[in-house]
């Protein structure tokens, strides 16, 4: 991570966000999401930088989960808010701007593991320690895996999985959503997010069998 | 693989630390939509889209009211053939 800051790639970016940061100042008066879309309606499209400086976080702690390459993330994070600013009329501001947002991220990522499907030959599990595969072999095993090890096993056992399915349990066994929340985020009825959760978590289990 | 060692991969998974966005993250995204800051209007199918369930209720509101105002009045007022017997009447009886 810090040899991605000290690059000069970043070096640049912090200093084009500097000339931009001169352009579009940030002290104003603090309002709500509402008034300040109201603005950018009315004619003030730089206040949308306000809107994406409060959602930026919510937002990257949703798609972090599908990317973990920081340079993708910022680009599939910045192609969210691009797809919001296009859509913007389409908000009826009935939900909050956050649950609006939060549909076109789940939506931009679901379309990134697609097009990452597509591009991904057959995924063999890479060399994983020999804890790892120890604990992949023994279902007795008592012992504690590594976090982090145990991160990548699963990230490569999902991998192996359709972008549906890595949505899904992402949503509902990672981040702990309801299903009637993953039901308003995907567009599925309630019913298919079931169903697909249930096959999701076997298709998991024999892809995880199937790297031991 | 068992539910225990499945959940186990689950909660390493919650336990990661989001990732941050870098401090100019939002000054990028305006730099991109000022590069192309075409939004999309509403289109007809939109508008018609939004309206829709508003529209398909008033539409139906106005036909429930027709249809009871029809069977009232229908009610109390002599039926059509009664009153066109009672128009021919007159004609009937100079011929």
């Amino acid at each position: 991570m810090t040899a991605i800051v000290a690059s000069p790639l970043a070096c640049f970016a912090e200093h084009r966000a500097d000339k931009l940061k001169r352009a579009f100042p940030t002290e104003r008066p603090v309002s709500d999401d509402a008034e300040l879309l109201q603005r950018i309606r009315s004619g003030a499209p730089e206040e949308f930088a306000e809107l994406v400086r409060r959602h930026q976080s919510h937002v990257y702690a949703i798609l972090y989960r599908y990317e973990r390459d920081h340079h993708r993330l910022e680009d599939l994070a910045q192609d969210t808010f691009l797809k919001a600013w296009r859509s913007l009329e389409q908000f009826d501001g009935r939900a909050p701007f956050q649950h609006w947002l939060s549909k076109i991220a789940v939506h931009a990522a679901l379309d990134h593991l697609r097009k990452q499907k597509r591009s991904q030959k057959e995924i063999g599990f890479p060399e994983l320690g020999e804890d790892a595969l120890e604990w992949l072999h023994n279902d007795n095993k008592q012992s504690d895996l590594e976090a982090s090890q145990a991160r990548e096993i699963l990230a490569n056992a999902m991998r192996k999985l359709s972008p549906e399915d890595q949505l899904v349990l992402t949503l509902l066994e990672i981040e702990d959503r309801s299903v009637k929340e993953i039901s308003t985020l995907t567009g599925w009825t309630a019913v298919t997010v079931r169903v697909r959760a249930l096959r999701a978590r076997a298709r998991l289990k024999k892809a995880l069998e199937g790297s031991k | 693989m068992n539910d225990r060692k499945l959940n186990q991969l689950f909660h390493a998974a919650k336990s990661e630390a989001p990732a941050v966005p870098n401090e100019g993250f939002a000054f990028l995204v305006m730099q991109q939509i000022q590069r192309n800051p075409a939004r999309t209007e509403l289109s007809i199918s939109d508008m018609l889209g939004n309206w829709f369930p508003r529209v398909a209720v008033a539409a139906a509101a106005v036909i429930a009211i027709c249809v009871l105002g029809e069977m009232v009045i229908a009610s109390n007022a002599p039926s059509l053939s009664e009153s066109a017997a009672q128009l021919s009447q007159p004609l009937v009886a100079e011929n």
